[in-house]
């Protein structure tokens, strides 16, 4: 495993982010529609700018694979902080996976909208609720990765930390954050529906710095790091 | 230290109780007046709190002083969403 | 249980330089999240704002009296943190057990007066659904409580460690680190109580 290919891992989490939103701008996720919108104006919607609705969600989903090295990157420094038994490193692919579905299933529904925009207004509002509820109110996916990046920092007891205790309580800040919108489906105006302040604009946000700071706090474990595996460090 | 965080404990509940006074006896024409002295009010708690409670007395400047920033900016927010939001 | 520095009670301890209480990382943590909170807190204001009578007429089905109560009891619970604390850090630490357990009684009592006021409220019909008010009503105080919950889990490690016969260092910032999360709780509830309970 060279530096080279170490870091490649570690900016996908900032190409996520980078891919993520002008992707969910193609598709014209942003602002997000209105709950209270009926089923002739999302359809409405959908029947616009077809084409380049589609390709915004075609780039979602390029943009949700590059979770998968960015999360199992982690896992291995999580492994690293917790030595032979992992299950830390474990949860944290899981939740990775979890990641991915994340952005994934959305889109497919999304994409469903798109494809036959004249159909029945009404199916076309539920394709396109299917698409927002579970864009927003999946929260366990990047809870999770928060929360285990934490434990696995505050867990450790040597003597060569891999991260600085903040980013444990940074991750533990961002887990909550995180869990912000899993409750749109309660709400179809005010703060916390799917096109809230809080529940969505605010977690936006927050959700694309975590990626980039944690993509930082890659890097530098990386020049930490010795290159060639016959020299990995003994750190438990 | 034991007697400093005690009084402020006491101030703390005093506070409390005159806001408690303060909110009850509001008329309605004085809405807006009183509720931005239970606003300040509330922020003077969470000032004591985080200096004498938290400790933030001892911290280096630049924790003060961030801490001091929160504790107007958001006194000065919402008292202003009070009296121009309508 | 003999402390591992024998100093008597009252005893004036070295006056500090400038230091972070606690660590650096729980600072990130608790000015964080009362920067959330001030958003929640600036939100509720405008929505006060947009819908004065919503607010009027809602605002009194909230009980003030149990509102006050929880306010008691958490500044009560910051009370007994920050001497616990005191005792953890300067080695003094047989009462702090104790204080810890005082405070999480405190906590624990938050807990059932607020579980008190929402069955009163559901029974009301009164839920998270229902307008403007209750909205924000339930969605903050009912994040603030998760908050609680998870401040009563710190505050049982730190009896715990405050058991124990040796502490280190670090195990003392730690207590220290708890403790400010506990503050920032109670903090957040000062602002919350004045917004919801005592503004009409």
């Amino acid at each position: 495993m060279t530096t080279g290919m170490q870091k490649t891992m570690a900016w996908c989490g900032a190409g996520f982010v980078l891919l993520l939103f002008p992707g969910i701008i193609m598709a014209g996720l942003l602002p997000p529609l209105a709950p209270t919108k009926t089923a002739a104006e999302v359809a409405q919607f959908w029947s616009t700018n077809t084409g380049l609705k589609r390709c915004g969600l075609v780039i979602l989903l390029a943009a949700a694979g590059l979770q998968v090295p960015f999360g199992a990157l982690i896992a291995v420094r999580i492994k690293q902080l917790e030595g032979r038994f992992s299950p830390l490193a474990y949860a944290e692919l899981i939740a990775t996976g979890l990641a991915v579905m994340a952005i994934i299933l959305p889109t497919f529904a999304f994409a469903a909208a798109s494809y036959r925009p004249e159909r029945n207004p009404e199916i076309t509002q539920a394709l396109n609720d299917l698409g927002w509820l579970p864009f927003i109110m999946n929260w366990p996916a990047a809870t999770i990765q928060s929360l285990v990046i934490g434990f696995a920092i505050f867990g450790y007891r040597g003597a060569r930390p891999i991260w600085p205790r903040w980013v444990a309580y940074y991750n533990f800040w961002s887990a909550f954050i995180f869990a912000a919108g899993g409750l749109v489906v309660l709400f179809k105006t005010g703060v916390f529906a799917w096109n809230g302040l809080l529940a969505f604009w605010m977690v936006a946000v927050f959700f694309g710095v975590w990626f980039l700071v944690m993509t930082w706090q890659l890097l530098i474990t990386i020049s930490a790091q010795p290159a060639d595996r016959a020299q990995e460090p003994a750190l438990a | 230290m034991t007697r400093r965080v005690t009084l402020v404990w006491l101030l703390l509940l005093g506070i409390t109780f005159a806001s408690f006074v303060v909110g009850v006896e509001q008329g309605a024409g004085v809405a807006s007046a009183a509720a931005v002295v239970i606003i300040g009010l509330a922020l003077c708690k969470v000032r004591l709190i985080g200096i004498h409670f938290m400790d933030i007395r001892v911290a280096p400047r630049p924790l003060r002083l961030i801490f001091e920033a929160y504790v107007l900016a958001v006194f000065v927010t919402l008292a202003t969403l009070d009296l121009v939001v309508t | 249980m003999t402390a591992t520095t024998r100093r008597e009670a009252g005893a004036p301890v070295a006056p500090p330089g400038r230091r972070i209480p606690g660590e650096e990382g729980i600072w990130v943590f608790v000015l964080g999240d009362m920067t959330v909170f001030a958003l929640f807190f600036a939100t509720f204001m405008y929505s006060r704002g947009k819908n004065p009578d919503i607010f009027a007429r809602d605002h009194a089905s909230l009980n003030v009296a149990l509102g006050t109560v929880n306010t008691v009891l958490l500044l009560t619970s910051s009370l007994f943190v920050v001497l616990g604390v005191q005792r953890v850090l300067t080695g003094v630490r047989r009462s702090a057990p104790r204080l810890f357990t005082a405070a999480l009684a405190c906590g624990l009592g938050f807990v059932i007066v607020k579980a008190v006021e929402w069955s009163h409220l559901f029974g009301e019909g009164k839920t998270v659904g229902s307008g403007e008010f209750f909205s924000y009503y339930f969605m903050f105080t009912g994040i603030h409580l998760a908050h609680v919950l998870i401040g009563c889990v710190v505050l049982s490690r730190l009896i715990a460690i405050s058991r124990r016969n040796e502490l280190t260092g670090h195990t003392a910032m730690l207590c220290e680190a708890g403790g400010i999360f506990w503050h920032m709780v109670d903090l957040l509830w000062v602002v919350l109580f004045a917004l919801f309970y005592l503004m009409r």
